[in-house]
């Protein structure tokens, strides 16, 4: 396929996305009702645990998730626990963690066998980087290492979605109009250039806290001004992540370990720290898409 | 003598690593000045340099073309990168050049001293103490404790109370911060936090030897928790406080869970003594440096006496193995802290006296006159020489 | 075009420099005041490429005193003419690196540069929309930041 024909069809590809967010056609994945009122609970100021009990009431496999991991090893205490007092111990921030993971990790499901590799190798990235900016986040003094998980975890929300969307525009040319398709690196082109604006679209519609949006949008680079941020944790578990294997694609090795060098001065954080934190980060996280 | 090269058009900059480098008290450490690139090229031709920090956008020849011509030339030393500068393809080439680390302006004292430190490692002596910057709340850099030998940057969020904790309680329930410190003798320091954000922020620039986490606390991932703290206390024992359970193995579940030991709730006083006898008493009953055996004091309720002197008897016979095993002629039991109990401590010095003397070791003993009087009330023990302090004993012949 | 931040950000910006290196903050001064006698001293620096911009500061014999002061840790008396540039200097160089990172420009920093007062870019400054007037303590600054590299 000739390069200016594969660039067009890039180009046509991110214009006709950036419309369909623009006129709200696009598809995005859904938060389910039952987990979008929780969250909405959870974010008020007088909620109670009883109140976001009762709204999981329709949802019995999210009640079965929250009491599995409240006693789960990680979470365990000396007795099982019932749901309010599971959903005591997990605390707000742990609760609303479970409930959007549960709900992002749909998005990230897919039956096509073209992109579900893909998305479930971004899944894991994302845990990858979600568990890093955590314990960065812990480590640093920032007051709100839960955010820099959730951070983590949906910083590339938006991919699986391009990838859905690249695969329609795949049938459509290739199969409707009999024309050429895009080569990988064009694909990945694509995706890359598009999947921030279509993730804030997704933290939109879910209406994510500000400083979730934040990681979508600029994780890429960081904020010199805001030394400790969230979205500047998240920003060093991406490079970090990348470099211990847990990456999506090609990874340019001098720009991530560039961003690493940029970053450790930034969050005051030693090598060997990192180093630490990072240990066996891909057997960590592999087997947990199951 | 090690030397730093500071190369930066600011003679602002240059000047404040002179005064940092200055206030570290390493012994001899030289600061060299030069306000470009190409100056710099000329201060390493004239003279040996062990460190260069270096700016990166400076007149006649900026920072990445200095390190280009001082790599091509073959210098070795490190370089660290000293800048406003971020833009990622800069550092990555300089990177490729082979610069050891990069701070960022403005910068903090903290950082750059743990970055010196890092990078010229063996080749510093530390002088007189260094002028300790007091540890800043406004995410300053670096624990200072463990300066020089281990320069581990970890920021500081919060204004410790004590840099040395003996004991950390993370609890959400404010009884129980009352009830172990009730318990604890007063000696022990003890930091208590009502959650684990408050918690791991002030573990930062402390050195904790034990830390006790309510294995219930609400809203917390243990096994996240256990690994954070260790990577910030990794020389500290972690503890679960956890209520006896018959349903559960906690046992299994604290060690999956990163724990090193449980305490069980509620804890009574004999639970808590026997805490400090596992946790703290092994090297305070009776240190042992070269051939001088210093016993410690007792802390607990007089109940837990018995152990005590138990347990310094095992430490004596496993000092004096190792004493005979360094081919010494004689060793000093220095006694100055030891409870004065008639019942236990005569019996415990002729057990003392045979063991020695059954490996032809002289011992000399150290005490204060309530010592030397208990000891002359019996028979068996009236003879025994008492030294006033460690030196005299040393001074004496066997 | 690129949009610049608030005067409250740019601040900020600044704040972070002085907070980190000698603990003082600066405050944006909102409605702008007219302060030509701030402009006794200004240092402008490039950020060329792509979107090329200018950030600069200026400051009266007083401001520069004290920040020569703060930032060679040396009585106000011992400030000569030369402290006083490089400081202005230095403070530019490293709010230009902060300004940069937030306005996510991947172009690298100039050198800063005095320029002379009469200079038709300082001469035309008095009043100009696009600088910020800051205060902190007994300090005056004035800060630019304009489209187009010097």
């Amino acid at each position: 396929m000739a390069a200016g024909s594969s660039a067009a069809i890039v180009n046509w590809i991110e214009q006709s996305i950036l419309k369909r967010i623009e006129d709200d056609t696009l598809t995005l994945p859904a938060l389910p009702s039952v987990t979008l009122r929780c969250v909405e609970i959870l974010r008020s100021d007088d909620f109670s645990y009883k109140t976001v009990a009762a709204a999981l009431e329709r949802e019995p496999a999210m009640i079965a998730r929250v009491l599995r991991v409240a006693n789960s090893a990680a979470f365990a205490g000396t007795s099982k626990l019932n749901l309010q007092e599971a959903l005591t111990r997990l605390g707000q921030q742990n609760l609303r963690s479970i409930l959007l993971e549960a709900a992002a990790k749909q998005a990230f499901i897919s039956k096509d066998p073209k992109i579900a590799a893909l998305a479930r190798t971004t899944w894991e990235h994302s845990l990858a980087v979600a568990t890093l900016a955590r314990d960065l986040a812990a480590l640093t003094g920032n007051d709100n290492a839960e955010a820099a998980y959730l951070g983590g975890l949906l910083h590339d929300i938006g991919k699986p979605v391009v990838a859905m969307t690249l695969l329609e525009a795949e049938r459509q040319i290739v199969e409707i109009r009999n024309q050429k398709w895009i080569d990988s690196n064009a694909w990945g082109e694509a995706v890359n250039s598009v999947h921030r604006k279509v993730g804030l679209a997704i933290a939109e519609k879910w209406k994510l806290p500000a400083e979730i949006c934040r990681c979508i949008r600029d994780c890429s680079e960081y904020d010199n001004a805001d030394r400790g941020s969230i979205v500047n944790t998240v920003c060093l578990a991406n490079a970090v992540a990348k470099i211990n294997g847990c990456a999506v694609g090609p990874v340019d090795v001098d720009d991530q370990n560039a961003l690493i060098m940029i970053g450790r001065s930034l969050l005051g954080i030693s090598d060997d720290v990192l180093k630490k934190i990072a240990a066996q980060l891909p057997e960590r996280v592999a087997g947990l898409f199951e | 003598m090690p030397r730093i090269l500071t190369v930066d058009d600011s003679r602002a900059v240059r000047s404040i690593v002179r005064k940092q480098v200055s206030e570290m008290g390493f012994l001899g450490v030289e600061v060299a000045e030069a306000e470009d690139g190409q100056q710099g090229l000329v201060r390493l031709g004239e003279m040996s340099v062990d460190l260069v920090l270096l700016d990166v956008t400076m007149p006649v020849l900026d920072g990445p073309g200095m390190l280009a011509k001082l790599r091509e030339s073959g210098y070795k030393m490190p370089v660290i990168m000293l800048t406003s500068e971020s833009k990622t393809s800069i550092i990555s080439n300089a990177m490729k050049l082979g610069i050891s680390d990069y701070i960022l302006k403005p910068f903090k004292a903290e950082e750059l001293r743990a970055k010196i430190v890092a990078a010229l490692g063996a080749k510093l002596q530390m002088g007189a103490a260094p002028v300790a910057a007091a540890p800043d709340p406004t995410a300053g850099i670096v624990a200072p404790s463990v300066l020089p030998t281990a320069p581990v940057a970890i920021p500081v969020s919060h204004a410790p109370t004590s840099l040395n904790v003996d004991v950390m309680l993370i609890d959400d329930l404010e009884n129980v911060h009352r009830k172990l410190r009730e318990r604890l003798p007063a000696t022990l320091v003890m930091e208590g936090h009502l959650d684990a954000q408050a918690a791991t922020a002030a573990c930062r620039g402390k050195t904790i030897k034990v830390i006790l986490i309510d294995n219930e606390l609400p809203g917390v991932e243990m096994k996240v928790l256990t690994r954070q703290l260790r990577l910030l206390q990794p020389g500290a024992k972690l503890l679960a406080l956890a209520l006896p359970s018959t349903t559960t193995d906690l046992a299994k579940t604290s060690k999956d869970q990163g724990f090193d030991d449980i305490l069980f709730k509620p804890f009574g006083q004999d639970a808590v003594d026997d805490f400090l006898i596992k946790f703290f008493d092994s090297q305070e009953i009776l240190a042992c440096t070269e051939n001088l055996f210093t016993v410690g004091p007792f802390r607990g309720k007089e109940d837990r006496l018995p152990t005590y002197f138990e347990r310094l008897t095992t430490g004596f016979k496993d000092s004096l193995k190792k004493a005979v095993a360094a081919c010494y002629d004689d060793i000093i039991l220095d006694m100055t802290n030891i409870p004065m109990r008639q019942e236990r401590l005569p019996r415990m010095l002729l057990e003392f006296t045979a063991s020695t003397k059954e490996q032809g070791i002289v011992m000399k003993l150290v005490g204060n006159a309530d010592l030397k009087k208990l000891l002359s009330a019996f028979s068996e023990t009236r003879t025994l020489l008492i030294h006033g302090t460690v030196q005299d004993a040393r001074v004496a012949r066997g | 075009m690129i949009e610049f931040p608030t005067a409250e950000k740019l601040a900020s910006l600044v704040s972070n420099v002085t907070q980190t290196m000698f603990n003082i903050s600066f405050q944006a001064i909102i409605p702008q005041e007219s302060a030509p006698h701030l402009i006794w001293r200004t240092v402008l620096l490039p950020i060329p490429g792509k979107d090329p911009i200018t950030v600069g500061l200026s400051s009266d014999l007083q401001g520069c005193t004290k920040l020569g002061s703060a930032m060679f840790q040396v009585p106000l008396e011992s400030v000569d003419q030369s402290m006083m540039d490089d400081s202005l200097c230095e403070l530019a160089n490293m709010t230009a690196g902060l300004l940069k990172s937030t306005l996510a420009l991947d172009q690298a920093l100039g050198l800063p540069k005095i320029i002379p007062n009469a200079d038709p870019r300082v001469a035309a400054a008095t009043n100009d929309p696009r600088l910020t007037l800051l205060r902190a303590r007994e300090i005056g600054l004035i800060l630019w930041v304009f489209h187009g590299a010097v």
